[in-house]
């Protein structure tokens, strides 16, 4: 059995209001893992985001190789997991590795140089659209959603 | 109600969505809260004290509001704004107000995603004002122009609705009969209980769920109102913490390796400068607010002021500085302000010749806006707002204009002060000090601790304010009868059907049923339980 997984979701924020907020609650969590390479090399960041977590929450930053590994990894009684990446092509990199997700929400992007208008808050490259359609041949769900309070839309439709 | 009245009415709501002083400005918290909204709406139609308790009562259902980071669940300033004025006007009881008001609310969040929609279409205009380094032009786009779209929004729609609404419901009313009403006073008596289950989702947890319980009990045996229970619960949470902290070692378990401040130079930038830049922020920050960029507009135009004193003869350097504080941005007001005096003292030094890149900057901002919000999103809307209101809540619905006169004064400090400081260690102290304080675990205390005193206040409103009574009487003879509520319920315990209620719509939302279906259930059950004669 590998880890579970309660929420997978793309947001460059990474972990603000909507998440310690809602989703946290909503998906009664207890840990949160971020896999983003750059990050584990910023120890400034690593501790803004541990202290910007609710106070019962383990949060783990991994590189995409331990991202794999861990997230493959036996299943801990008692243990549930959102998972935080900024784009997606980290979910890419956790499915190729055999990660398991049926189903990926896309909270948040913002806009930058190279990136275009996507869906209200979030912006995205042709290449990240590009992934974003890989990711959804592969079958798996994708569903635009700033909180869960909020009526998903289907990525589908909007790509 | 007169046209003037009708147009001062538009006007309130308007205000409340919009960044001036005591609207939407401070996070959602001063006007467009029910209970002080309510209140100025009394005020325009000549009874503030039952403005004030109508819109106090419509609170009840928004205490555990959160709207986070452009998400808007329900837009509580609609329902309190216009639904106070058509009570008054109707001469409806409170809680047949509060029947008719949360409708108003699910309409009003139309305005919201509407208003951001459209300000996407003003950020090629700050690109453009950024790309020619006209700093004193930001103010168009960030406020001129938005603010023109927000108040076409929402000003026209509630004036509308509040002249010809105040002009036909009493007809309207009196044409319904006694029945009707009486079956919207018996839904609006137990519509207070969605609004408590919704914030016991965010609450009811933990070794904290066993307060909520005390403090209905406390509440429904001896009568305790809200201020006084609020007190005793803080003093309880208190000593619950002292008694924890004991228990606890202190675990830390960081990497410790110093981001410092750089040691400034003399400084460029006065005081004055400082101050006004951040009101801009505190103030307009999210008055351009769109899907696009979300706040980038609005920092722009607070950093605008700075970047014209510091690049004042360098229209290159200017334009820069102005193209790197357009991007996108998204974080909670207050605690943003440490990045505001973050970057005024990184854009000081940069002035006087540090080498500081775009890159630097963007990923300071990036880096921090997310965690600052995290911590102060839930902080505000999800402790320090909700406990408050409720604080003055109980004086409120008891006709006090004190209350909300009070709560916003005492929330507008707080807040203020809350974010001049951060402001200023932003700026003093540099990124290793925020680290600092957001590590220090005093703000989780604060958010736990809530958690407790929260609790107990809010089993405290279901005996208050949740009222759900049966009228079930049994007709043993003639002069014999039997009234269930009186001589079995209150008997054993009073509120016992309130706290049942309002563990069923808990109950329902756990289940993740949507709030709006479960409004939709507690109303069938009030048209249903009505009409048969159970309540």
């Amino acid at each position: 059995m590998m880890k579970n997984i309660v929420l997978a979701r793309i947001d460059d924020r990474l972990i603000h209001g909507q998440v310690v907020t809602s989703w946290v609650k909503h998906t009664n969590a207890t840990n949160i893992v971020i896999v983003d390479d750059p990050l584990t090399k910023n120890t400034f960041m690593q501790r803004l985001l541990r202290a910007a977590a609710p106070q019962d929450i383990t949060v783990q930053i991994l590189t995409r190789e331990d991202g794999v590994n861990y997230l493959s990894g036996e299943a801990v009684e008692g243990e549930t997991i959102i998972l935080l990446v900024k784009a997606p092509e980290y979910i890419e990199a956790l499915l190729d590795g055999g990660v398991m997700m049926d189903k990926v929400i896309l909270g948040g992007m913002g806009a930058k140089e190279g990136r275009n208008r996507f869906n209200r808050n979030v912006s995205a490259s042709p290449e990240e659209v590009e992934t974003i359609r890989r990711i959804l041949a592969r079958g798996v769900e994708m569903f635009y959603q700033l909180v869960p309070e909020e009526r998903a839309e289907d990525v589908k439709k909007l790509i | 109600m007169s046209i003037f009245q009708a147009i001062l009415i538009g006007l309130v709501y308007y205000l409340s969505n919009s960044p001036w002083p005591f609207g939407g400005l401070g996070n959602y918290a001063i006007l467009y809260r029910p209970m002080i909204g309510g209140f100025v709406v009394g005020l325009i139609l000549g009874d503030p004290v039952q403005g004030t308790i109508i819109g106090a009562t419509i609170n009840l259902m928004y205490i555990g509001f959160i709207s986070a980071g452009g998400s808007m669940p329900s837009d509580m300033s609609l329902a309190g704004i216009l639904g106070t004025a058509l009570a008054i006007t109707g001469g409806l009881e409170t809680e047949a107000a509060l029947a008719i008001a949360v409708p108003l609310g699910l309409v009003g969040a139309i305005f919201w995603v509407g208003s951001m929609t459209i300000c996407t279409a003003f950020v090629p205009l700050a690109d453009k004002l950024a790309e020619q380094g006209k700093a004193d032009k930001v103010w168009i786009p960030n406020v001129l122009l938005p603010q023109l779209i927000k108040f076409a929004l929402t000003f026209f729609p509630s004036f509308l609705a509040a002249y010809f609404g105040g002009a036909y419901i009493q007809g309207f009313i009196n044409a319904l009969g006694g029945n009707v009403l009486r079956i919207l006073s018996i839904i609006g008596g137990m519509l207070p209980a969605v609004g408590i289950a919704l914030t016991l989702l965010a609450i009811f947890k933990g070794k904290a769920r066993i307060f909520f319980f005390f403090g209905f009990l406390l509440a429904a045996y001896f009568n305790i109102p809200i201020l006084p229970l609020s007190l005793l619960f803080l003093c309880i949470t208190i000593i619950y913490m002292q008694l924890q902290e004991k228990a606890e070692e202190v675990k830390k378990e960081f990497v410790e390796e110093a981001v410092s401040a750089e040691p400034k130079n003399e400084s460029l930038l006065t005081k004055k400068d400082l101050v006004k830049s951040w009101l801009i922020w505190m103030y307009y920050f999210q008055s351009c607010y769109n899907y696009e960029r979300m706040q980038g507009v609005g920092f722009l135009h607070s950093m605008s002021h700075l970047i014209k004193r510091l690049y004042k003869d360098n229209p290159e350097e200017r334009s820069k500085a102005m193209k790197r504080h357009v991007q996108f941005i998204n974080t909670e007001n207050a605690f943003g302000s440490a990045i505001i005096g973050l970057t005024a003292a990184m854009e000081e030094q940069k002035a006087q010749g540090a080498d500081l890149d775009d890159e630097s900057f963007t990923s300071i901002k990036t880096g921090l806006m997310g965690p600052l919000a995290g911590i102060g999103d839930p902080l505000w809307q999800g402790v320090a707002i909700p406990l408050l209101i409720v604080f003055f809540l109980g004086m409120a619905i008891e006709g006090s204009v004190a209350a909300p006169i009070l709560y916003s004064i005492v929330f507008f400090a707080i807040y203020y002060g809350v974010g001049y400081w951060l402001m200023k260690l932003g700026y003093e102290k540099g990124s290793e000090k925020i680290l600092e304080f957001m590590e220090s675990g005093t703000l989780k205390k604060v958010i736990a601790g809530a958690g407790i005193i929260g609790n107990g206040v809010i089993g405290g409103l279901v005996a208050n304010y949740v009222n759900v009574q049966t009228a079930i009487q049994i007709t043993q003879s003639a002069d014999n009868v039997f009234v269930l509520q009186t001589e079995l319920f209150d008997k054993i315990m009073p509120g016992i059907l309130a706290l049942a209620l309002t563990m069923f719509c808990y109950w329902l939302l756990k289940k993740k049923v949507s709030s709006l279906k479960v409004i939709l259930i507690v109303a069938a059950i009030g048209i249903v339980g009505g009409l048969i004669g159970v309540f």
